[in-house]
């Protein structure tokens, strides 16, 4: 059975903008690893962003919530992690440094994306 | 950052030491009849070693140990920090909720101090003293604004069966 796994970050992680966040992937067989293709929703005005393999890097702009999906096409397999993204003034993700975070530019709720969750099973494999 | 820091540590102690006081205040006018000077300077002592034990829980936390801490997860239940309680709305603050003016919400701590007022034949009498200190962000000046309250709570267990008391030695 083919698997796909977000290992890294977990979901509703804390990631401080500026600083890149690398996501990573498992896949049942391995070798399927390779062919992962990532995609990164960011904020309405942002450049959005594509990878593929193993693992994949990306730095964001803005204090925002921020949906990193992985994908294996060939078994239809999905899946995804919410990063809460903050922006601060001094690059550090402390308690401190989280209390001064710039605002959102834009609003956008978990509620309004679709989910997938972070690991998913492929019903059957593809030939 | 300051506003965790030294320059909080005066009025963190003055509230949370006063909160006390208050408690007892209010508390004090019927007791002292029903329970007697002793008792009550027992709660007394209880109150002004909670409120100072208190009181540095809360300067120590915001001084040192919030100040550095890493946050990796957006838990919605907070941050709990040894005694200390960080409630937090990051989730709400990064996805722009209106509802919500900071990432970082209420720090608080709260001891819970029995004491034993009075015991005879068939009565006993026991309390227990809370204390309660937060510091929260004011929205208005951007710092962080101290509060506290205090509870005190009284039990009293009566039977009507005598205590037994231990043979004496021969």
């Amino acid at each position: 059975m083919h698997q796909l796994e977000i290992t890294t970050p977990r979901d509703a992680s804390i990631a401080v903008a500026g600083k890149p966040v690398v996501f990573t992937a498992r896949t049942t067989p391995p070798q399927l690893a390779s062919r992962v293709r990532w995609s990164v929703s960011t904020q309405p005005g942002e450049p959005g962003a594509n990878g593929i393999g193993a693992s994949f890097a990306y730095t964001f702009a803005a204090t925002g919530v921020e949906q990193v999906v992985a994908h294996l096409d060939d078994d239809g397999l999905t899946c995804d992690v919410i990063v809460y993204v903050f922006k601060t003034q001094s690059g550090g993700s402390t308690l401190a440094d989280l209390l001064h975070a710039d605002p959102p530019p834009v609003a956008r709720a978990v509620a309004s994306l679709r989910r997938w969750g972070p690991s998913t099973l492929a019903p059957r494999a593809a030939s | 950052m300051t506003e965790f820091g030294a320059s909080l540590t005066n009025s963190i102690r003055e509230t949370t030491c006063d909160a006390g006081k208050h408690a007892l205040e209010r508390f004090a006018t019927d007791a002292v009849l029903a329970l007697g000077e002793a008792a009550m300077a027992l709660v007394q002592q209880q109150v002004s070693t909670g409120a100072t034990g208190l009181a540095d829980t809360l300067v120590n936390a915001c001084g040192k140990d919030l100040a550095g801490t890493v946050v990796t997860d957006c838990d919605e239940n907070g941050l709990d920090i040894g005694e200390v309680h960080v409630a937090t709305n990051l989730a709400k603050f990064a996805a722009g909720d209106p509802t919500v003016r900071s990432p970082v919400g209420e720090i608080s701590a709260e001891h819970c101090f029995n004491f034993a007022l009075a015991a005879s034949d068939g009565l006993e009498a026991t309390g227990t003293l809370t204390l309660h200190g937060a510091c929260e962000l004011d929205e208005a000046t951007r710092r962080l604004k101290p509060s506290a309250w205090a509870k005190i709570e009284l039990a009293l267990a009566w039977s009507s069966k005598p205590k037994e008391t231990p043979p004496t030695a021969p």
